[in-house]
């Protein structure tokens, strides 16, 4: 039996003398399987010699800090460029294959040498992988969430109805992270449409609590210092007694029942301006 | 830092170019106050779209012009408010108690003061 | 850009310097223009407590860092008489010198991170951190 330290430096060696000659098979196979093709081959190359010397670096002294950073940039360049995830770990599997095919040509006369040898490199080998699979799915799990957060917006349109009044119907619960986003979706529709009235319409907000009234209050408050008034309705019944229980003040804000009403206030509003307005 | 304040009309305009320190705010609200009472102004808008900024001290001054703008008989629109320095402001902790009118731009300021002054007088 | 900028504060014309000094860094760690304009808000009303309070101090802005999150702080410092009741500082509206009564009160809403401490007659600290999210 070999010693530990003994195992790693010939992995070492073996790798490091063959490079080129395993870069080549390993650029080989993933082109006669056809993966990652979307890469240009210059890039390929490129990518491969870095994910080799990580590699390498791991194996020398088990420092996988490399192997981290570098799974996690091609986890990143990978959804960006819309390469498929299996494309990318079957690629790393070529170059553990195109080592270990190396190993036993080298060292198919000693089988008990080879096992010691296959024993760490496999080791190795599988934590590389698992790194590399938390990176994929880490990477996974951001566009998951960037695409919920797309969805959430979708689902907070601001809505021009007037030239200058704006319906922005709420559904769904309001977190403070929505409700930031909200206030501030809000705030750059006003000015871009100039608007001097808003129609928020609650009827799709399950829960009132205080921070979600606050949240109200906020908007409110901030687009009115754009100059825009704001009309809160469908406010459920149940959502009323809340908030008059939780002893929030919502007086200086002016609500409607049903969205309906809200926009013939609105109108008035509106109307009410633009009369005086034209009288001058 | 002169800040000029112009008549147009019976109304003056304020536009605020550059951020402005404490005494300087003090300065302005005094020139302010003068001005209404010698060219006899219904309203002054206040326009500080270029301000990226404003903290504590300037709203309440702003609030106090406003304020004693009131008792000179004129009415004042403070214009232009950032998104972001309005959503700051509000966190900050400013209160409905805050009684400064507010309008998008100087355009929907004037308009404003146009209305209100038609229905007081 | 220096990831560290110390700044003296016993005017009011350093408080405007200041805060654009907080607003370039803040821009710099890559905050948006409502954080740069929260945390430039932040940095007024603190500086300017230093110098109703303490008539002069010192401010600290630079760039942090915890595990992967990037930030900002802001460190005021004085030798001013200290505060008296911290609790009552950060009450909504409470004032000693005539103000708005909402500084210290409204710094701390618009960070994510704020430590105070004062001692009587020997002066007092403040600590405001802000993360990018």
């Amino acid at each position: 039996m070999v010693s530990d330290k003994n195992v790693t430096a010939k992995l070492v060696a073996l790798f490091e003398e063959s490079e080129e000659e395993l870069i080549d098979r390993w650029i080989e196979r993933v082109e006669k399987l056809k993966l990652v093709s979307g890469l240009s081959e210059e890039e390929r190359a490129k990518q491969f010699k870095y994910v080799y010397h990580a590699s390498l670096m791991a194996l020398k002294s088990e420092d996988y800090s490399e192997v981290k950073a570098l799974a996690s940039r091609i986890a990143k360049q990978g959804s960006l460029e819309g390469i498929p995830v299996n494309e990318i770990l079957l690629s790393f599997m070529q170059l553990r294959d195109v080592r270990i095919r190396k190993l036993f040509m080298t060292y198919r006369d000693n089988l008990n040498e080879l096992l010691d040898l296959l024993e760490h490199f496999e080791q190795i080998s599988n934590k590389m992988f698992s790194i590399v699979i938390s990176a994929l799915l880490k990477e996974q799990e951001k566009v998951i969430y960037e695409q919920q957060r797309a969805m959430l917006e979708l689902s907070t349109p601001v809505l021009q109805l007037r030239d200058e009044a704006l319906v922005m119907p709420l559904i769904g619960v309001i977190d403070s992270d929505r409700a930031s986003r909200i206030v501030e979706e809000l705030l750059r529709k006003i000015v871009e449409t100039r608007a001097s009235v808003v129609v928020m319409d609650m009827t799709g907000v399950p829960v009132i609590d205080t921070a979600v009234a606050n949240h109200i209050l906020k908007t409110v408050m901030a687009a009115k210092l754009l100059g825009a008034e704001t009309i809160i309705t469908g406010i459920s019944p149940a959502n009323a007694q809340t908030i008059v229980t939780l002893g929030i003040d919502l007086s200086m804000i002016k609500t409607k029942s049903t969205l309906q009403e809200g926009i013939k206030l609105m109108d008035e509003i509106l109307g009410l301006e633009v009369r005086k307005g034209h009288k001058q | 830092m002169i800040i000029p304040i112009l008549k147009i009309g019976d109304v003056l305009i304020v536009t605020i170019q550059t951020e402005l320190t404490d005494r300087e705010i003090e300065e302005l609200s005094h020139d302010i106050l003068d001005q209404i009472k010698k060219v006899g102004a219904r309203g002054v808008v206040i326009d500080i779209s270029a301000l990226k900024t404003v903290d504590s001290y300037m709203a309440r001054s702003l609030n106090s012009i406003a304020s004693a703008s009131m008792l000179l008989g004129s009415e004042t629109v403070v214009v232009g408010i950032q998104p972001a320095v309005a959503l700051t402001l509000v966190e900050l902790g400013l209160r409905v108690s805050w009684g400064v009118k507010t309008a998008l731009n100087l355009e929907k300021g004037l308009e404003m003061l146009k209305v209100n002054v038609k229905k007081s007088g | 850009m220096d990831d560290e900028r110390v700044l003296k504060v016993e005017r009011d014309v350093d408080v405007i310097y200041i805060r654009e000094v907080g607003r370039e860094m803040a821009a710099e760690a890559g905050f948006g223009v409502l954080d740069q304009t929260r945390i430039t808000t932040a940095i007024a009303e603190l500086a300017r407590n230093i110098i109703v309070h303490a008539n002069c101090g010192l401010v600290v802005i630079r760039k942090v860092q915890r595990g992967d999150k990037i930030g900002i702080e802001i460190v005021c410092k004085d030798e001013g008489p200290g505060i008296e009741d911290i609790d009552k500082a950060l009450k909504e509206g409470y004032t000693t010198s005539g103000g708005l009564g909402i500084g210290m009160a409204g710094a701390k809403r618009l960070m994510d991170e704020f430590h105070v401490e004062s001692v009587q007659d020997k002066g007092t600290t403040v600590i405001v951190r802000k993360w990018l999210k």
